[in-house]
């Protein structure tokens, strides 16, 4: 039987996941990082 | 053949979840080491010990040499002492958006200094000084708390902190400063 050359890909709802799953983590932590952490006073 | 000898399969799909997480990975590392070169943002370093059944006797933490004191060219040093169960002197008051360096040693065991809502926080073990340098940017009251379980009375070793906007710091006569 022969293959169908489209499994070999990703599914098109995966990609959306993951894009959504990185770019909330990205952009979460960088709110923690430059939003709360270094506008509380740089530690040195 | 053995299990150990098979070749590590992994799915196409989780590659690419892998490539991701790493590339998260790399762009958090990469900022904290961004923000740790270039703007000075490091946990307190620095060694220095201290005999902590003699603080009494030390130059700078004896009991009259505590608080808030402001060096000629305008560094704001705060010296501290932790001891079961509060910070002396009791009630400490500082500039909005200054530099301002914290000196702490423990006269009994061990401490953990702790300001919510601020960047403020650092242990204090006994025989050594603790050293934080940060600014506070919003004036207001704080609480100065222990966070490190010290006996008994944990619970209730607090002081107050107060954080003064510039104007009020500058009207403030130098008697005042000191708490």
């Amino acid at each position: 039987m022969k293959e169908n050359p489209r499994d070999d890909r990703s599914p098109r709802g995966t990609w959306v996941l993951l894009c959504l799953v990185a770019l909330a983590m990205a952009v979460g932590w960088l709110f923690l990082y430059f939003g709360v952490f270094l506008p509380r006073g740089l530690i040195s | 053949m053995s299990s150990s000898s098979r070749p590590l399969h992994i799915d196409p799909l989780e590659k690419k979840w892998l490539k991701v997480a790493f590339a998260l990975i790399a762009l958090f590392v990469g900022v904290i080491l961004y923000t740790g070169f270039f703007q000075h943002v490091h946990p307190p370093g620095g060694m220095e010990t201290i005999d902590s059944a003699a603080l009494h006797l030390s130059e700078e933490f004896a009991e009259d040499r505590l608080g808030v004191s402001v060096a000629p060219d305008g560094a704001i040093k705060v010296t501290l002492v932790a001891a079961r169960y509060g910070f002396y002197p009791r009630s400490i008051k500082v500039p909005a958006g200054r530099p301002i360096t914290f000196r702490i040693a423990s006269a009994d065991v061990l401490h953990g200094l702790h300001v919510p809502m601020t960047n403020l926080a650092t242990m204090v073990v006994p025989g050594y000084i603790s050293t934080v340098t940060t600014r506070f940017p919003k004036p207001g009251e704080y609480p100065l708390l222990c966070n490190e379980y010290c006996g008994m009375g944990h619970d209730h070793m607090w002081s107050q902190l107060q954080v003064v906007s510039q104007e009020d710091w500058d009207a403030l006569t130098p008697s005042s400063k000191e708490p």
